[in-house]
């Protein structure tokens, strides 16, 4: 394992801690039933992945695990003959969805984030509006790009706790779902690579700590996006 | 008919059923006008226009009348009268033509030369609607034709029809329509023709001391006046029913005559289907179950199509389009195939929306087209519900027709313009305010073949109540939408019970209700009553659809009885309502409808 993999495959420590977790987001039409706070969130000592879940890293997953979802649809779709093109080994795997990505936390003793608990590593005890400060600087992530690029592609673009990639490039999921009696939903952190064109699309580039984006679930096919990846934490 | 006789200076145009004298002694002058050549309307002359260019202020009095015209053909016939102020170099040329036997053209051209080529401001008032008619005479502005209690339009009114604005007197039936000619194509472009201002007016005062800011940029005659006058036998009625006849007989409607899209007339109750919503979707086997959710429609009288929407607010969250997640949602087309036949066997229509604005850099109209065919044809669905957008490229038409006959297009919005009422024979009556009254829907009234539910997504509580009450105020179907984006807002039982009583008396009587002539907000007999009239094509059934716009119950007479008619009764409560003398009398309670039906006598 040469020393960039190494690097990716590392955890950053967390201590316990608290903060007041306020969360907002564009408002189209239809309703985000969550307490948006603001509200006191507790912080477990964690180890969080200081990257996102690569391509070659979620292919190990697959080999050891065999994993197989019940409904393929758009999983893994990027990928060629049950792997990965080799030029996108350590770029964030996408075409996963949620439940693909607990599989993988799930087969590496992880789970995903939850959504506070990310707001909290991405923006530092100094709840920076972005991980590397408080203004968009697109020198330090990738808004808006156009494609992925690799997960350390933006070294400048650590959070205070030193966690890389969380803003822009793929969109992550977290571990929440919520059902609010007629519906089930989540998050997705970040923004991504990728803006749409129109005012009715869902906003994309690089989003601020303090912003999510319900994303409501539905069937897998449907679920899986080329935008959304996933990073893992391990409670202490 | 044409007299002038050159020594009095007064000119009479008559036909019979109007009578207009002008007098040109002493400015130009409308001297009388006379309804059936025998009933004076006008209170007292008026001068034809009165002019206001910075501190000068002209009558015609004030200005030289150069020539008088008599104008004939064999088709019409008329005067003019070529005018100059002493003033700023204006010119005038107004003139009166008979249009047919039926109506005269009432019109003002000026002309400015300017010192320089700055124009300077020029008003003009009109002080024809000041004097015109008696005082308990009462006026139907174009913008405003009933007011409901706040004073504001009890119509919904549509940009490319602009209603006449009548005077009618107590009778409620003799008076005059005034049809005001507008080509501005593009409303706030300040054009010359200032008709545009008249018709956007919504309060009787206003038109009285009308002033209307003319724009003469040179020595060319432009248009800045058109006036038709109809002279009136029935009031409101007729000239709704003339005004709207002289719009449809100029449109091409036989794509409402197609065999193929018939079906459609009958799909009153709609339903919008959000895709992730246990409304329609199964978390636990991940499946949709339309036949379900078609089950449980029932308890609101049954749905007649499924609008499937799985796209917004989806799109945009990564580069996929609207068309990709086709193979996305439960089985792909196939499972959308299977969707489609699961519903169609329960007799219910399947329609899948179609997004304009998720468009990318290498779509175009013909690989839009293309992308549609592909769906129709690998799903079976219905028809095409065309999102935000108030018209279709008319390829789209004829290429899916060539796929396959009895596509139905349905606009999520009203038709935008005469060519798109022509071409797409669906809409949505689509609203979005909470107001505490139904308004009349102009196109119901219009294009009732236009078959077009009523929508309001955001509406709770009372406002849902409204929303109902809407349907049966403008004998329509309804969109059922009960889950907008994720935000859940049910009709009650309550409602549920209301929208299954109401699809019963509509279906039950659909030939009257979607008869050719209803007529909006005609005559009622007392305040706070709105009422629309509804007839079948053969005459043998009149709905009146009435409500009580005020705090308090209304009890007594009602609406006029039709003669020749007996009454069937009062459909949606079952109250007792009599014929009284040839009124209907009964009880409307606050905040509700009454659906009056009358048969005619066999």
């Amino acid at each position: 394992m040469d020393n960039r993999v190494k690097d990716i495959c590392q955890s950053v420590h967390i201590l316990p801690d608290k903060y007041i977790y306020r969360v907002v987001h564009r408002i189209m039409e239809g309703d985000c039933e969550y307490d948006h706070g603001p509200r006191m969130v507790e912080i477990k000592e964690l180890y969080v992945d200081k990257y996102p879940v690569t391509n070659r890293m979620y292919k190990e997953f697959m080999d050891e695990s065999g994993y197989k979802p019940c409904d393929c649809n758009n999983f893994l779709k990027h990928w060629e003959n049950g792997t990965y093109p080799e030029k996108l080994a350590e770029y964030p795997v996408v075409w996963v969805s949620q439940q693909d990505a607990k599989a993988y936390a799930s087969w590496a003793g992880k789970r995903l984030l939850y959504d506070y608990e990310w707001q909290y590593i991405a923006g530092g005890r100094e709840k920076h509006r972005y991980p590397y400060g408080d203004v968009l600087d697109k020198q330090k992530c990738n808004h808006n790009r156009g494609s992925l690029t690799p997960v350390d592609e933006y070294p400048k673009g650590a959070s205070p706790f030193g966690v890389m990639d969380l803003c822009g490039n793929a969109r992550e999921w977290v571990e929440d779902i919520i059902d609010d009696g007629k519906h089930k939903f989540t998050f997705l952190r970040g923004g991504c690579y990728f803006q749409a064109p129109h005012f009715w699309h869902t906003d994309g580039g690089a989003r601020p700590v303090d912003h999510h984006l319900k994303f409501q679930l539905l069937n897998e096919g449907q679920n899986r996006c080329q935008t959304t990846g996933f990073r893992c934490v391990k409670e202490v | 008919m044409l007299k002038h006789d050159d020594k009095m200076k007064k000119v009479q145009v008559s036909n019979g059923k109007m009578s207009f004298v002008i007098s040109y002694k002493d400015g130009l002058k409308l001297e009388a006008v006379e309804y059936h050549s025998d009933v004076p309307w006008l209170q007292d002359q008026v001068d034809f226009f009165i002019l206001q260019i910075l501190e000068d202020r002209i009558h015609s009095s004030d200005c030289r009348i150069f020539d008088v015209i008599e104008l004939k053909d064999a088709v019409q016939e008329g005067i003019a009268f070529e005018m100059e102020a002493p003033v700023r170099n204006i010119r005038m040329r107004v003139s009166l033509l008979s249009e047919d036997s039926d109506s005269f053209t009432l019109l003002y051209q000026m002309a400015a030369s300017w010192e320089d080529e700055y124009q300077e401001e020029v008003f003009m008032h009109i002080p024809l609607f000041e004097k015109f008619g008696g005082q308990q005479n009462r006026w139907y502005l174009s913008s405003n034709p009933v007011a409901r209690p706040d004073g504001r339009s009890a119509m919904c009114l549509h940009s490319e029809y602009d209603l006449p604005i009548c005077n009618i007197h107590p009778d409620r039936k003799r008076g005059f329509s005034m049809e005001f000619r507008n080509y501005a194509g593009f409303i706030d472009a300040w054009n010359q023709n200032r008709n545009c201002d008249l018709l956007a007016i919504t309060d009787e005062q206003t038109l009285k001391h009308n002033k209307l800011l003319l724009r003469l940029s040179t020595d060319q005659l432009a248009d800045v006046f058109e006036v038709r006058f109809f002279a009136l036998e029935d009031g409101w009625s007729e000239a709704f029913d003339r005004w709207r006849e002289r719009i449809r007989e100029q449109m091409d409607l036989s794509e409402y005559d197609r065999m193929d899209l018939k079906w459609y007339k009958k799909v009153v109750y709609q339903h919008f289907t959000f895709a992730y919503s246990k409304e329609i979707f199964n978390y636990e086997t991940m499946e949709f179950e339309p036949e379900r959710l078609i089950e449980e429609s029932k308890e609101l009288g049954g749905i007649d199509s499924i609008l499937l929407w799985y796209q917004y607010p989806r799109l945009g969250v990564d580069e996929q389009k609207q068309w990709d997640f086709n193979e996305n949602i439960p089985g792909g087309k196939k499972g959308m195939k299977q969707f489609c036949e699961r519903a169609q066997a329960k007799g219910v229509k399947v329609f899948l929306p179609y997004k304009p604005w998720d468009i990318r850099f290498d779509e175009s109209p013909e690989s839009i087209v293309e992308h549609m065919v592909s769906v129709i044809d690998e799903t079976g669905i219905d028809g095409i519900w065309f999102d935000t957008m108030d018209s279709v490229p008319e390829n789209f038409r004829e290429r899916i027709d060539a796929l396959r006959p009895g596509i139905l297009f349905c606009t999520e919005v009203h038709p935008a313009n005469t060519k798109c009422i022509e071409s797409i024979t669906g809409s949505w009556d689509q609203h979005m305010n909470n107001d505490d009254m139904p308004e009349a829907f102009i196109l119901r009234y219009m294009f009732p073949e236009n078959n077009a539910p009523a929508t309001n997504r955001w509406a709770v509580g009372r406002s849902k109540d409204n929303l109902i009450n809407r349907c049966i105020f403008n004998g329509t179907g309804i969109a059922v939408w009960q889950d907008i984006f994720g935000a859940w807002l049910p009709f009650s039982p309550a409602h549920k019970k209301k929208l299954k009583h109401w699809k019963e008396i509509l279906l039950a009587h659909i030939d009257t209700y979607f008869g050719k002539k209803p007529i909006p907000l005609v005559p009622v007999m007392q305040e706070n009553l709105y009422a629309n009239r509804f007839i079948s094509d053969d005459g043998a059934e009149i709905i009146y659809s009435i409500y009580n716009a005020g705090d308090e119950s209304i009890s007594g007479e009602l609406v006029e009885a039709d003669q020749g008619y007996v009454l069937r009764g009062e459909l949606w409560s079952g109250k007792e309502i009599e014929n009284k003398d040839g009124v209907i009398v009964g009880e409307i309670l606050p905040g509700e409808v009454g659906i009056i039906c009358l048969e005619k006598v066999k």
